[in-house]
């Protein structure tokens, strides 16, 4: 992981993880829609950087996202940088530190110094500014996935990694 | 849609007789379709129960975890009365809900063969297609209350689509 006391910016060849925790987002063909991509209210969509981190911290950062929001740990996917910004995206280095446990927010009680934020353009014609009409949204959003962004699903528990996968609670057995 | 789906969500009030109401007419109109009957997906379920269960998943606040808003059920009469709008010869989309509250229709027959509509407040619909490297966006008002039918540019689409 990299060090919270020295975090570089995003270089356009980073590689990026965004943790999936809506089933919905997945198509049957482990394909993501472009939804998992639309700008959450906040208007800065989080990511991981892989940069200095391994695959097992970030799939143990996915696992600690999913536990803080109380949210099945569907798999993530992984993208460029580059590609992120070819469509329009900024990607801001946006470092976590763990606040005090009275913060109710879960996203800042995670501490990540790989934590970076996809952040949308804001629009330049109409209402400069304010925030791009929702179809340029999901144009943008929707070229972000067209290169075929697939699922990875988290791994599996062994005896070395002891991981719990997280996921959907089990339906009840049919009697 | 099968009631039991309708009376989990809404118990045995209006608004599940309502639903259950709109999903027997989108059922009935399928139920001798070979075409409308196939969603995008390998399973064939009738369009009304995809696009319940969507809507089911994302009915109350922050279901992604993020603080996303509840897709209010009035977005879901709007998917069921666009699809039932359709000509038959379309798929079935899949359905999926927006961090906003908006509620989303997906035509995917490939990534660059897709159109998505995205059902938002006062009868907005914004759409987004990517077909090969053309990525036509916009945004139509549908009222089925006032009698609009589906917008002649959707079905323009869906036909380059499934062309």
């Amino acid at each position: 992981m990299l060090n919270p006391a020295a975090v570089p910016d995003v270089t356009n060849d980073e590689r990026l993880a965004r943790f999936v925790m809506v089933q919905g987002v997945i198509r049957a063909d482990g394909t993501l829609r472009h939804n998992e991509f639309l700008p959450p209210l906040s208007g800065k969509l989080s990511v991981m950087r892989h940069l200095q981190a391994s695959d097992d911290e970030i799939w143990a950062e996915g696992r600690e996202v999913a536990r803080l929001r109380a949210k099945g740990l569907f798999g993530r996917v992984d993208l460029g940088t580059g590609d992120c910004r070819s469509v329009g995206l900024r990607v801001i280095k946006s470092p976590l530190q763990a606040d005090p446990p009275s913060n109710p927010e879960p996203r800042r009680r995670l501490s990540s110094p790989n934590h970076a934020d996809l952040v949308y353009p804001v629009a330049a014609v109409a209402n400069p500014g304010s925030a791009l009409p929702k179809a340029d949204q999901m144009a943008i959003a929707k070229a972000l996935v067209a290169n075929g962004l697939r699922v990875i699903p988290p791994p599996v528990a062994t005896a070395a990694n002891d991981f719990v996968p997280c996921g959907p609670e089990e339906p009840p057995p049919i009697p | 849609m099968s009631s039991s789906l309708c009376r989990k969500q809404f118990a045995e009030g209006p608004d599940a007789r309502h639903l259950e109401a709109l999903a027997e007419k989108n059922w009935n109109r399928q139920r001798d379709s070979l075409t409308f009957n196939r969603p995008s997906g390998p399973a064939r379920q009738p369009a009304s129960v995809i696009l319940f269960e969507a809507w089911a998943e994302s009915s109350e606040d922050n279901w992604d975890g993020e603080g996303a808003r509840a897709v209010p059920r009035d977005r879901l009469e709007a998917a069921m009365a666009l699809v039932d709008a359709l000509p038959l010869v379309f798929p079935a989309p899949e359905a999926c809900a927006d961090r906003d509250g908006d509620f989303c229709l997906e035509w995917y027959r490939g990534p660059r063969r897709t159109i998505s509509v995205s059902i938002g407040a006062a009868g907005l619909l914004h759409w987004a297609a990517l077909i090969g490297d053309d990525d036509p966006r916009g945004t139509w008002r549908f009222s089925p209350e006032a009698g609009d039918g589906s917008p002649e540019m959707l079905r323009h689409i869906l036909t380059r689509i499934y062309r």
